[in-house]
């Protein structure tokens, strides 16, 4: 039977990855329009656009894990916070999955809108037109659906596993201090 | 057989007690699967092999990506940026070092956690710095960049068990 406290750390995971996944495919959207809806796809934009994914993708793990140490106001170990981690990870890449099927559904596409940043960007740095095809392929034979899904999964899982593992050492210091008073 | 994580296991100072640590090695396989999964695809596969694209796929939704912006290995491009194999190169060499740096005294959480949060900042004023224009960076720059955060990563994560806390010999 589950104690109330694992169903409180699935709870803490599985939400947090879910809000993660959303923020996360509406970033992504919103910074790919802005890019190339005002031709800003130099490496300005590039910054902004790195800072904000590999931000929101890694931080699900991290405060998954603060928050559950926040509520049930106790140590916890090492490992728990990489369980963590590793669920909210797995649960930001399925609802930022369902999230894209949804958007797509309405016509706002991330994955066209990311092929023409590329493009874009590409071709100010002067790529010819041989060299921009090859990358366009590659590109397109990357994939998407269910194995792109698992893929993400597993890595959004382990590197989440990392950020939840340096939440749980940070953390959970206060309530280990607090205890030996 | 693999003992059940206890604190004894990394407070001690042999280092071969820390390779039968379940957490060490849970670090020790994400940041090896993070580091080969960079390196290796480049190195030994060709552009058309399915382990490229699978690499490919792999670091997808955490990389930009832009050939530009990546080693090359011969003529193809790593999967992923240099700052983020930065990243992933600095959590696989502390991983691999830290049973070993356990014999020495060192700087406890305190100093990890500046460490770790001095170079996440120092990443985003070079993104900064990239945006406004006020320089730009290369690739050896971001990959220096980015190893301090991976390195320091992992010295958060063990930091409770480097001399200088509780241990046992």
């Amino acid at each position: 039977m589950e104690t109330t406290e694992q169903k409180s750390l699935y709870t803490h995971s599985l939400t947090v990855g879910g809000i993660f996944g959303a923020a996360y495919t509406i970033v992504n959207l919103l910074i790919l329009y802005i890019a190339v809806g005002t031709g800003s796809t130099g490496l300005g934009m590039i910054a902004v656009y790195c800072l904000g994914i590999c931000g929101i993708s890694l931080a699900a793990g991290y405060f998954a894990t603060w928050t559950y140490i926040s509520d049930i106001m106790m140590p916890i170990e090492t490992g728990q916070g990489a369980l963590i981690g590793f669920l909210a990870g797995i649960a930001l890449a399925v609802v930022s999955f369902v999230f894209q099927l949804v958007l797509n559904s309405v016509g706002l596409d991330s994955q066209e809108l990311t092929s023409e940043f590329m493009m874009a960007f590409l071709s100010d740095l002067g790529l010819s037109g041989q060299e921009l095809q090859d990358v366009e392929d590659q590109m397109q034979s990357s994939g998407s659906g269910v194995f792109s899904l698992l893929i993400s999964m597993v890595v959004l899982g382990l590197l989440n596993c990392i950020t939840g593992l340096i939440a749980a050492s940070i953390h959970s210091k206060k309530y280990k201090q607090t205890d030996a008073l | 057989m693999i003992p059940k994580l206890q604190t004894e296991n990394l407070a001690v100072k042999n280092p071969a007690r820390w390779f039968t640590d379940r957490i060490w090695l849970l670090v020790f396989g994400i940041s090896a699967t993070m580091f080969l999964m960079g390196l290796l695809p480049a190195w030994v596969a060709g552009e058309d092999s399915g382990f490229y694209t699978l690499s490919v796929m792999f670091f997808e939704p955490v990389c930009h990506q832009f050939s530009n912006r990546c080693y090359y290995i011969g003529e193809l491009a790593m999967p992923v940026c240099s700052r983020c194999f930065g990243i992933y190169s600095g959590l696989f060499l502390m991983t691999v070092l830290i049973p070993f740096l356990r014999l020495f005294r060192l700087p406890g959480f305190n100093f990890a956690l500046f460490l770790l949060v001095a170079s996440v900042f120092l990443n985003i004023i070079d993104n900064a710095g990239n945006f406004f224009n006020w320089w730009s960076n290369t690739l050896t720059s971001r990959y220096l960049l980015g190893l301090p955060i991976g390195l320091s990563a992992v010295y958060v994560i063990f930091s409770e068990y480097i001399p200088g806390r509780k241990t046992k010999s």
